[in-house]
C-alpha cells in the first residue's frame, strides 16, 4: 500500500437522529475514531462545538421539516472533508471504522466509495435505562454486484464511506422521499464509481427486538417508494452504468403496453424505450409516455427498417433488440445487459430468450457500425458478416447465478437434505469467491440435520479463525459439545457473551 | 428484490433476538457438565432474568440444586419452571428426582407419570419409575409406558430387559421369553439375560406340565 500523503484526509461524519436514545453512543463512536482528521457534525439535539483536539463537533439545528433527507442535506451542505460517512443516532462506528475505510480508497484510485459490514444489534430497553443487547447478527457480509446496488440496499448506511465530490455528481438527497432515502442515494452515486468491498464489521446497528404479538406492519408506500427510487436519474455522464436502450419494433403493435410495462417493472438497470411505429399502430398507446421514444416510421416498413430508424436515435451505449414482445423472458434483457458488461468479449453480443430466436443486447456502437457496412443486408445477415457473434449467456455469467444457489441450497436445507445444501453452499462461495459467508451457511445447514459434524465444524472452525461473529461461535460451541468437547465450547460461549456485553464501540472489535 | 431481502432481514432479527439468551443457556450447561456447578447456576440465573417466561433455565437451576444436593432450592426451580410451562415434562421429571432423593417414592411415582404422559419418549422418567415401581412392588402402569417406549425404540435392550423382568413377575412368562430373546439376538452372550431366561422357561416348563397334569 502507497504510503499516506503527510496531510491525512479530511473525513466528516454525519450524525443525524441525534436525538434518539442511542445519540449519546453514536457521538461517543465517532469521537473514538482513531483517524486524525476528523469532522462531526451532529444535526438534532447534542451538545454544541466540542473539539477533543482532533475531531471537530458542530451542532446543527434539527430541520423543522424533519425527515431523513433534509437532515442530511442540510449537513452535506456543511460538510468540508474529503469523504463523509454516515452514522445515525441507532448506530455506532468502531474506532477503527474511518481508518480502515480511508486507507482502502486511499490506496486504491479507482473507487470513490468504500463499505465494510455490520452487525444489526438486537436490543430492548433496559429496566434501569439504555439498552439490552440481545443479539448480533451479521448484515452484508459479502460484495455487492452492481445490479445488487441498482436493485436494492445492498449497503448497510453506517458502513458507508465515499468521497464528498461525488455528491456534486449523484446530486443530493431527495426530500421527496419517505423512505429508501439511503438506497436512492447509493443507487445514484453508482452511477459514478464502483464500490470497494472492505471485508469486516466495523459498525452496529441498533434495532428493537421485534413483538410478535404486533400485527405485521403495513408498508403499503414501498411499492411507491421503490419505483420513485427506480425511475430516477442523476444528470449524465454516467461513467460506470452503461444505459440500455430497449428497441421494439413491433409485429403486434396491440402487445407492447403490457409488454412495455413489464420491462419497465422487472428492469432495474436505467434504460430507454424506443418503439418505432406507424400513426396507426401508435393509437392504442394513447400518448407517448415520458420514458418512451416513440419512433414514426411508415406504414409497410419491414422490421429491418424499423429497427434501423429506431437505432438513428438511440444514444445509450448498450441497445436490446427485440422482435417480438419477450413475454417470460423479460428478465432475461437485464440479464443480457449484465453479461455484456460484465463477461462477454468485444466481438460478443448477447442473446434473450432460447436459441435460435433473434433477439439480443448490443453494443451499440458496433451494432451502427455493422449497419452502415452493409445496409442492404437484414440486421442479423450484417452483424454477422461484421464477425458479431450471438451467444447465450453462460449460466456462471448470469447475475442471480449466486442467489440462485442460495435459494436451492436454502430450499435444501428447509427439506431437510443437509449435504445438499451444503454442497451448493460451497458452489456459491467457489463461485463467488465469498467463503465465510457461504462456510457458515453450510456449517449451519449441517449442522441443523446431524450426522456430518466433522464436516460442520471444520467449515465453522476456518470462518471463526477469521470473522468471528456471536452466532458463528454459539454454531462452532454448539458443534464442540455434541463432540464431547465441553471445554472448548464453553470458551467459544465465552467469547460470544463477550461479543454480546462488550461495548465495541469504546474498545474496537473483539476479534 | 428489494421485499425479499428486507423479509429475510426481518427473520434474521428475530432469530437474533434469541442469542444471549441461548448462550447463556449453552454455557450453563457446558459449566454443569464441567462440574463448575457456581458458573452454571450463575449463567441460569441471568438467563431466568433475561427471559422470565422460559422454563428452561429454571430447569437447570433444579438439576444444579439437585447435584449440590440443595433439594429445597432444587424443588423451587422445578415447581417455578412447572408453573411457566405446564407441559414442562423436565419439571417433572426435576421433581420426581427430588422426591425419590427425599424417599418419597409414591412423590416420585406420581411425578415420573406426569413426566411420562407429556413425554412418552423420556428415558430418564421411564427408568425412574421402573426404580421405583420396584421399590414401591406395583407395575401395572410401568408396563404401560415401556411398551409404549418400545414401540418407538424396539432395539433399546436396557428397557427390553427392564419389561422382561416385570412381565416375569407378573407371570407372564411367554411375553418375558420374547423380550428376553430378542435382548439375546441385539446382545448375545448378556449374562442377565441368560439367567432370567433360564428361569422363565423353567417357569414355562412347570406351568406347561401343571396344565398337562390337570387335563
Amino acid at each position: 500500500m502507497p504510503p499516506l500523503t503527510t496531510t491525512p484526509p479530511r473525513v466528516t461524519v454525519v450524525l443525524t437522529a441525534a436525538d434518539a436514545p442511542g445519540g449519546a453512543d453514536a457521538l461517543r463512536s465517532a469521537l473514538a475514531q482513531t483517524w486524525p482528521e476528523l469532522e462531526v457534525l451532529v444535526v438534532g439535539d447534542a451538545p454544541g462545538e466540542v473539539s477533543d483536539g482532533r475531531a471537530c463537533v458542530r451542532r446543527l439545528p434539527q430541520p423543522t421539516d424533519a425527515d431523513r433527507a433534509t437532515a442530511l442535506n442540510q449537513a452535506l451542505a456543511h460538510a468540508r472533508g474529503r469523504y463523509v460517512c454516515y452514522l445515525t443516532g441507532h448506530d455506532v462506528l468502531y474506532p477503527n471504522h474511518v481508518r480502515r475505510l480511508v486507507e482502502a480508497l486511499e490506496a486504491d484510485a479507482g473507487h470513490g466509495a468504500a463499505y465494510s459490514d455490520a452487525y444489526a444489534t438486537v436490543f430492548r430497553p433496559a429496566p434501569g435505562g439504555g439498552r439490552e443487547v440481545l443479539g448480533k447478527v451479521l448484515r452484508g457480509g459479502r460484495s455487492a454486484e452492481r445490479l445488487d446496488l441498482l436493485a436494492g440496499e445492498a449497503i448497510q448506511p453506517p458502513t458507508l464511506l465515499h468521497r464528498r465530490d461525488l455528491l456534486d455528481q449523484a446530486g443530493p438527497c431527495r426530500q421527496e422521499l419517505d423512505s429508501l432515502v439511503d438506497w436512492d442515494l447509493h443507487r445514484r452515486l453508482s452511477f459514478f464509481t464502483d464500490f470497494l468491498y472492505v471485508p469486516g464489521v466495523t459498525a452496529e446497528r441498533y434495532v428493537p427486538a421485534p413483538d410478535t404479538s404486533a400485527p405485521p406492519g403495513d408498508r403499503a408506500d414501498l411499492p411507491e417508494a421503490v419505483a420513485s427510487v427506480l425511475a430516477a436519474r442523476p444528470p449524465r455522464p454516467w461513467p460506470k452504468i452503461a444505459e440500455l436502450a430497449v428497441v421494439l419494433a413491433p409485429a403486434a403493435a396491440a402487445r407492447w403496453p403490457v409488454a412495455m410495462e413489464e420491462i419497465r417493472r422487472r428492469t432495474v438497470v436505467p434504460h430507454r424505450l424506443y418503439l418505432a411505429v406507424t400513426a396507426d399502430e401508435a393509437k392504442p398507446l394513447g400518448n407517448c409516455p415520458d420514458d418512451v421514444a416513440c419512433v414514426p416510421v411508415g406504414p409497410g416498413w419491414p422490421w429491418d427498417a424499423r429497427v434501423d430508424k429506431a437505432l438513428g436515435r438511440v444514444e445509450c451505449p448498450c441497445v436490446a433488440i427485440l422482435p417480438e414482445p419477450p413475454g417470460g423472458a423479460v428478465g432475461s434483457v437485464q440479464d443480457a445487459w449484465h453479461v455484456l458488461t460484465r463477461h462477454a468479449a468485444e466481438d460478443e453480443a448477447i442473446r434473450i430468450g432460447p436459441a435460435g430466436t433473434f433477439a439480443g443486447v448490443f453494443r451499440t456502437e458496433q451494432l451502427l457500425v455493422a449497419r452502415r457496412r452493409r445496409p442492404a443486408l437484414s440486421i442479423r445477415r450484417s452483424i454477422e458478416a461484421d464477425g458479431i457473434v450471438l451467444r447465450s449467456p453462460r449460466p456462471d455469467e448470469l447475475p442471480g447465478a449466486f442467489d440462485d444457489l442460495v435459494r436451492r441450497a436454502r430450499d435444501a436445507a428447509d427439506h431437510g437434505r443437509g449435504i445438499e445444501a451444503a454442497q451448493l453452499y460451497e458452489a456459491a462461495g467457489q463461485y463467488s469467491g465469498q467463503t465465510l459467508w457461504t462456510d457458515e451457511a453450510a456449517a449451519r445447514a449441517l449442522y441443523r440435520h446431524g450426522g456430518h459434524d466433522e464436516q460442520a465444524l471444520a467449515a465453522c472452525t476456518r470462518v471463526n479463525a477469521r470473522r468471528p461473529t456471536v452466532a458463528s461461535l454459539l454454531l462452532e460451541a454448539r458443534l464442540l459439545r455434541r463432540s464431547g468437547q465441553v471445554d472448548h465450547a464453553a470458551q467459544r460461549l465465552q467469547r460470544a457473551r463477550e461479543f454480546l456485553e462488550e461495548p465495541t464501540h469504546r474498545k474496537g472489535p473483539p476479534c | 428484490m428489494l421485499s425479499v431481502r428486507t423479509f429475510r432481514d426481518l427473520d434474521d432479527v428475530a432469530d437474533a433476538a434469541g442469542q444471549r439468551f441461548d448462550v447463556l443457556m449453552e454455557l450453563a450447561d457446558c459449566h454443569a457438565a464441567l462440574g463448575d456447578l457456581d458458573r452454571a447456576h450463575c449463567c441460569y440465573r441471568q438467563a431466568a432474568r433475561l427471559e422470565p417466561g422460559r422454563p428452561e433455565p429454571h430447569v437447570g437451576l433444579g438439576v444444579v440444586g439437585v447435584q449440590l444436593d440443595r433439594l429445597d432450592d432444587a424443588e423451587d426451580a422445578f415447581d417455578a419452571a412447572a408453573r411457566r410451562e405446564p407441559t414442562c415434562a423436565e419439571a417433572y421429571g426435576g421433581l420426581a428426582m427430588v422426591r425419590q432423593r427425599r424417599g418419597d417414592h409414591a412423590g416420585a411415582f406420581d411425578m415420573h407419570l406426569k413426566c411420562l404422559e407429556l413425554d412418552t419418549d423420556n428415558l430418564v422418567a421411564l427408568l425412574g419409575l421402573f426404580q421405583t415401581s420396584c421399590q414401591m412392588g406395583t407395575f401395572a402402569k410401568i408396563i404401560h409406558y415401556l411398551e409404549v417406549y418400545l414401540g418407538r425404540h424396539p432395539g433399546d435392550t436396557s428397557v427390553l430387559f427392564c419389561l422382561a423382568t416385570l412381565y416375569a413377575r407378573e407371570g407372564h412368562f411367554a411375553g418375558a421369553r420374547d423380550c428376553l430373546l430378542d435382548v439375546l439376538a441385539l446382545e448375545p452372550g448378556k449374562a442377565e439375560a441368560e439367567q432370567l431366561l433360564d428361569a422363565v422357561r423353567r417357569e414355562l416348563a412347570d406351568t406347561q406340565l401343571q396344565d398337562t397334569l390337570s387335563v
